[in-house]
């Protein structure tokens, strides 16, 4: 196509005056000057004191907090959450008493342990337990929150958590009715 | 370490006096006007400044320029404060002589980017297509379809307006 041959005269007809070349020289200079100025690394060093004392603050805060916990918000109970105390052979605290929350489905026995969520109380800490017997087998526990109580669902039987989590609604409903 | 600034700065300004003129007119043919074409260039010339390129020679060199000016002026457009710039009156103060190089101008310039690209790279810098498909990512063969296409578009608008 011949008229694309032109093409070329036509942009080479695009014209930079002496005055643009070194109006625009140096812009670039001072730009690229004041990138290096601003760049990342110059930054960081320039910064650094300020960074260091924001993240000491930021660090002494983070592990102040936990001590001075209030009330846990409803997601602070996350499946499979550890009980504060765990029982050992020998550890006989509390006791189950036929007053306690407990079922048995299929040969299992299930306790489910309520507490109210208070300013006070900030969490349901679990009593350590036994069935009273010598035999203490290993404890599975899971934890919930919900209507402002926290939940543990526990057995003694060698329960999967992933097991319990299922039985849950069950176990709940059946203790609740 | 002064020497060294002084040499960097040396070459700096040989590079750019051996290429502004190349790199304005893309930004030129992109942007459509003098200040955005000034701004696009001063940009690709800050990333060699500043990114301390090295060039195996002259022909890398003005590749590294090209497509890194139609990249800027790419970017430029899609900043959404950009007000759009007619091109007719623009073209006409840049001094393109006769009218026919006029509408030939304004009709690439208005052509869809990825036909723009091509056809600048192909009729105004002599690149082949194999060539250009490198410096863009694309395939060859997506390359020669979108000069044929882009010649196609140019064609029937320049027969309408020989028939205006």
């Amino acid at each position: 196509m011949s008229d694309l041959r032109d093409f070329r005269d036509a942009i080479d007809s695009i014209e930079v005056t002496n005055q643009q070349k070194k109006k625009m020289y140096s812009n670039i200079i001072m730009k690229a000057e004041q990138k290096k100025k601003f760049s990342l690394p110059t930054l960081a060093l320039k910064l650094s004191p300020v960074l260091s004392l924001c993240l000491i603050v930021v660090l002494a805060v983070s592990l102040g907090l936990p001590s001075f916990a209030g009330r846990k918000s409803a997601d602070a109970f996350s499946p499979g959450d550890v009980p504060e105390t765990i029982p050992t052979e020998n550890d006989k605290h509390a006791y189950f008493t036929n007053d306690d929350l407990s079922c048995e489905i299929d040969g299992v026995v299930y306790y489910l342990d309520v507490h109210e969520i208070t300013e006070t109380s900030p969490s349901a800490h679990l009593t350590a337990c036994s069935d009273g017997s010598d035999d203490i087998q290993p404890i599975t526990c899971i934890s919930w929150n919900e209507d402002n109580k926290v939940y543990r669902l526990y057995t003694f039987a060698s329960e999967s958590e992933e097991n319990l989590w299922k039985l849950r609604d069950r176990i709940v409903e059946e203790l609740l009715k | 370490m002064a020497v060294n600034y002084q040499i960097a700065q040396q070459q700096f300004a040989m590079l750019y006096e051996r290429n502004y003129q190349l790199v304005y007119r893309i930004c030129y043919t992109y942007m459509k006007n003098q200040y955005d074409a000034e701004d696009c260039l001063e940009d690709v010339f800050v990333k060699v400044y500043t990114g301390n390129i090295e060039f195996n020679d002259e022909d890398h060199e003005k590749a590294w320029l090209t497509v890194a000016s139609i990249n800027t002026c790419k970017d430029h457009l899609k900043q959404f404060w950009r007000k759009k710039v007619v091109g007719d009156e623009l073209i006409e103060n840049r001094g393109v002589s006769s009218k026919k190089d006029n509408y030939l101008l304004q009709e690439v310039m208005a052509l869809p980017e990825k036909y723009k690209d091509v056809i600048y790279l192909h009729y105004y810098l002599g690149y082949k297509s194999e060539e250009i498909a490198q410096m863009l990512k694309r395939t060859a063969s997506t390359v020669r379809n979108q000069l044929a296409e882009g010649r196609k578009m140019l064609k029937i608008r320049l027969e309408e307006i020989e028939n205006e």
